[in-house]
């Protein structure tokens, strides 16, 4: 009966409006190359975030 | 860090899908990392889509107060260019002075920084915020930074003498032996190093110390490796 209740509220927030496919997605899709990332910021006019990071 | 906690959030990886996200490798990429003015690691960085930076965060962030802090960046909140407008609105608020200060200081604009954290122990000298001994550390730091690693020292030793019980004591120490190192004085390392060991017996920092001790007692070890 739980599980029916939790699937049926997970059916509900996954239809629910403004909730796309990508939101469910389950990882970040991360351009290969700064460059890349750059000119496809530019291309479809959305803002970057860049991790700047050194392998521990 | 991140990987494996902020960047798999759910919620982060649902926020993601409005942005490109991209990842830079400080050792691969020195190059990029030296022109945007890299000061630590993590740094992440919100450009707007024709390149130019909107702000940056540095070190690191859970989920949530990175999702906040993104978002206060594209609202134009706590950004470089918001701090420098509040800070000439009230130039006697001691905590702007001091966030003003952090933002040049991520990007490595250390000259920048420095009047900055100076005016934060000028406008509080009996250190009501409680930010002195930071502010301190950091002007300890951007010697470092600056590679003038006598002055550093005697700013780290300064902020030790007058905030004792500071939280940044530690590092504070740690960052002592480090310098003289750097400053090429391995006696005085050796020195500052075994105090360190026995100031702070359950330092996290503890096998750090110890490799850095064996680096200068037995380089041949060093030189054996390579």
């Amino acid at each position: 009966m739980i599980k029916t209740a939790l699937a049926a509220s997970l059916l509900l927030v996954l239809a629910a409006p403004g909730v796309s496919a990508a939101a469910v997605q389950d990882s970040i899709v991360w351009a290969p190359s700064y460059e890349e990332g750059l000119a496809l910021a530019k291309t479809t006019n959305r803002n970057m975030v860049v991790d700047f990071f050194t392998p521990t | 860090m991140m990987d494996t906690t902020t960047f798999i959030d759910s919620a982060v990886v649902g926020f993601a899908k409005d942005f490109v996200f991209a990842k830079v490798n400080g050792h691969v990429d020195s190059l990029l990392e030296r022109n945007v003015g890299i000061s630590g690691h993590p740094t992440i960085i919100l450009f707007a889509p024709d390149g130019v930076e909107i702000d940056r965060l540095l070190g690191y962030y859970p989920a949530d107060t990175f999702m906040l802090e993104l978002n206060n960046y594209l609202a134009g909140k706590n950004t470089l260019a918001d701090y420098l407008k509040r800070v000439a609105a009230a130039p006697q608020d001691a905590q702007l002075h001091y966030n003003l200060a952090e933002k040049y200081t991520a990007r490595s604009k250390y000259a920048d920084a420095r009047p900055h954290y100076s005016k934060v122990m000028e406008l509080d000298p009996e250190n009501k915020l409680g930010l002195n001994d930071d502010a301190m550390y950091y002007l300890a730091f951007l010697c470092r930074k600056e590679k003038d690693f006598l002055k550093a020292i005697e700013g780290f030793r300064a902020m030790i003498a007058a905030y004792p019980a500071s939280e940044l004591r530690e590092d504070a120490e740690t960052y002592i032996p480090w310098l003289y190192g750097e400053a090429g004085d391995t006696t005085q390392a050796l020195k500052y190093y075994k105090e360190f060991l026995v100031k702070f017996p359950g330092s996290k920092e503890t096998e750090w110390v110890k490799e850095q001790i064996q680096k200068i007692e037995h380089p041949e070890d060093k030189t054996k490796t390579e």
